[in-house]
């Protein structure tokens, strides 16, 4: 009996093992890259302009949304704002747009990009970070020699001794609750890095939602409570510190609102996207002289909208293309494993044991895996069917995988 | 009849556990050492910003040690008793053959829990000197899967020594290996948070698979 169930935990064990290798195999040799297709909005012709790659190779065919053609060189002419130094080269980079002077120099001091990418949401950290002085006597950022942690107050570490800084600690968690933090922190951010144009600190979210910006100005804390509302649900801020200092932060909400925390008094702004799903699309916000692009996308569909100066949408573009679940590829997969274990994801940065199950498909499959099995059994092996019920059972669920299993690691004449 | 195992068990593996002792205690303190030269060499606070940020696991040295000395342990422990059938003689004890390969799976894995200790140890002790608790925590919970690894290649590996024949073993080592090999696949620190359970879980199926292939040695299975 013992040395059944030892057999049935081996089986599971092949399955599990089978169902983390088989479609990786199978991926290895089938899968093809999804070329996201560039669009931007050009400040020339003010129409979105597009890649389209050709027969999966490497051509590209440039078009606007009139159906208009355009060879490389012309195409980048329409986007003076992101190949400025191509154009400069050429000798026709445009000394005005839309009545506004244009220079190298112009276009990158009022350029800006924010970066989300679904995995930011999705990766562990430790929320230890340095606090730099922001407005030193010296032009470059110094590092300091201690970190801050918030739990039920704020503490100092001094790197050098690996202990608690108590001076420190004492001014700023005067500085905290004078403001009315709550303890513990629920969320620092901020960029724990010298290799930025200037230090804005940190923002921090207490433990009543609240947000606060904290940053040392000539050694003492400036600390205030930002007035955001409390009920945002914020999930994810990043700090910029861009020189154009419009606004200090981007965040996202648990709603998949974009919020901006402007120089303003930390008014907010809101971006205004819609559908746009923060776990499953990236976006990425770009600055230009004169507009602003939004533009967000994942496996299967890109929208992109252009704002003006004040936030008013101008125009928008969207388009979808084939996802990877309607590739034939995928149907075959879909129905040779009934299941595939998902380990690790683009979308995350954890490790995961995802079982994903593919449909109704997969019972074509299971019934292949199950009339082999049969055959095999009683033409092959020459076994009785009813000895070893439960491994029709298994793969029934299992389908290939557990066909695989039983038909190699066969059962004993039991005691 | 427990206290005869135990002594017969610890004639074959003593030297291993010696072994094993010294390479996991010589790897903590060149790791030791290794961490003191950073801070030496370094400004301690981009050492420590470095490890946060960028997640560099400075005890990734470790990864591959508790598999390897499970590993061993399992095949010095096993080997002995296939040469010639050896371990069929137990099959002519007054003591059943699921308890006679569980109290020797268990001897091993008591084994391999002491170097897990040792490793666990050895790692909070280098973090307290020099850096934050939160880092020193993080090393901890994020060796616990390649400490499972151990635990289920040892099982693995007694299953596939002691299987008498080469078919199963070969099929038994292609199929056991990415299971195994799932519990490698960190960047960096606490990324199997969400899935640590589920891989503990499965591996407990671990825990009784070397009865089968006892089971098949007594019969004297050749399939």
């Amino acid at each position: 009996m013992t040395a059944k169930i030892s057999r049935y935990s081996i089986i599971i064990l092949v399955t599990v093992s089978l169902s983390i290798l088989l479609p990786n195999l199978y991926w290895m040799i089938f899968d093809k890259p999804i070329r996201t297709p560039q669009v931007s909005f050009s400040p020339i012709i003010k129409d979105f302009v597009f890649t389209q790659t050709k027969n999966n190779n490497d051509d590209k065919i440039y078009l606007d949304t009139q159906g208009n053609s355009y060879d490389r060189k012309s195409y980048q002419a329409l986007l003076p704002f992101s190949y400025y130094y191509n154009l400069e080269r050429w000798g026709v980079l445009p000394d005005t747009i839309e009545g506004i002077p244009i220079s190298i120099s112009y276009i990158r001091r009022n350029t800006q990009f924010v970066r989300l990418r679904s995995y930011y949401f999705h990766t562990p950290m430790i929320q230890l970070y340095p606090l730099f002085e922001s407005q030193s006597d010296f032009a470059r950022l110094e590092m300091p020699n201690e970190m801050f942690r918030i739990t039920n107050r704020i503490e100092f570490l001094d790197a050098r001794t690996n202990s608690v800084v108590d001076s420190l600690s004492e001014i700023y968690n005067l500085a905290l609750v004078e403001q009315g933090f709550q303890f513990p922190a629920r969320y620092i951010a901020g960029n724990p890095t010298t290799r930025k144009a200037f230090d804005e600190g940190y923002f921090i979210i207490d433990a009543a939602n609240s947000v606060f910006h904290l940053k040392q100005i000539k050694g003492k804390p400036y600390c205030v409570n930002t007035g955001i509302p409390a009920n945002l649900n914020i999930r994810y801020i990043t700090v910029q510190e861009n020189s154009r200092r419009e606004f200090y932060a981007l965040m996202v909400t648990r709603e998949n609102e974009i919020l901006l925390i402007s120089y303003d008094n930390y008014k907010l702004i809101r971006l205004p996207v819609d559908d746009f799903i923060a776990d499953e699309m990236d976006l990425l916000f770009t600055i230009d002289p004169i507009y602003r692009t939004i533009k967000y996308f994942n496996d299967q569909e890109l929208k992109c909208i252009v704002i003006d100066k004040d936030y008013n949408i101008i125009d928008t573009y969207e388009t979808i293309w084939l996802p990877k679940t309607e590739w034939t590829s995928s149907k075959i997969a879909a129905s040779l494993f009934p299941f595939q274990v998902e380990r690790e994801n683009a979308r995350t940065d954890y490790v995961l044991f995802n079982l994903k199950f593919n449909g109704w498909l997969a019972l074509i499959g299971i019934f292949l895996a199950l009339g082999i099995t049969v055959i095999v059994k009683t033409v092959v092996y020459r076994e009785n069917l009813k000895e070893n019920r439960f491994d029709l059972l298994i793969v029934a669920v299992t389908g290939l995988y557990g066909a695989l299993a039983v038909l190699l690691i066969r059962p004993e004449p039991w005691d | 009849m427990y206290k005869a195992i135990l002594y017969k068990e610890w004639l074959k593996i003593r030297w291993v556990v010696l072994g094993s002792v010294l390479v996991i205690l010589g790897f903590l303190m060149y790791i030791g050492l290794n961490v003191r030269q950073y801070f030496e060499m370094n400004d301690p606070i981009k050492v420590w910003i470095y490890l946060i940020q960028k997640k560099v696991l400075y005890y990734s040295l470790l990864k591959f040690i508790p598999i390897f000395t499970a590993i061993v342990l399992a095949i010095v422990q096993f080997t002995p008793e296939m040469a010639k059938k050896r371990y069929r003689l137990t099959f002519h004890l007054p003591f059943s053959e699921t308890k006679s390969l569980l109290f020797m799976s268990g001897i091993g894995l008591a084994f391999i829990l002491l170097i897990a200790i040792i490793l666990l140890v050895g790692l909070a002790i280098i973090g307290s000197i020099y850096l934050p608790a939160e880092v020193t925590i993080s090393s901890l919970i994020s060796v616990l899967p390649w400490l499972l690894a151990g635990f289920v290649s040892y099982l693995a590996t007694s299953a596939i020594v002691l299987d008498p024949s080469w078919k199963y073993r070969l099929l038994f080592v292609l199929f056991f290996a990415p299971f195994i090999q799932s519990l490698f696949l960190e960047n960096g620190y606490y990324e199997y948070k969400y899935s640590i359970g589920i891989y503990f879980l499965i591996s407990l199926l671990f825990g009784i698979i070397i009865l089968f292939p006892g089971y098949r040695l007594r019969k004297g299975s050749v399939k």
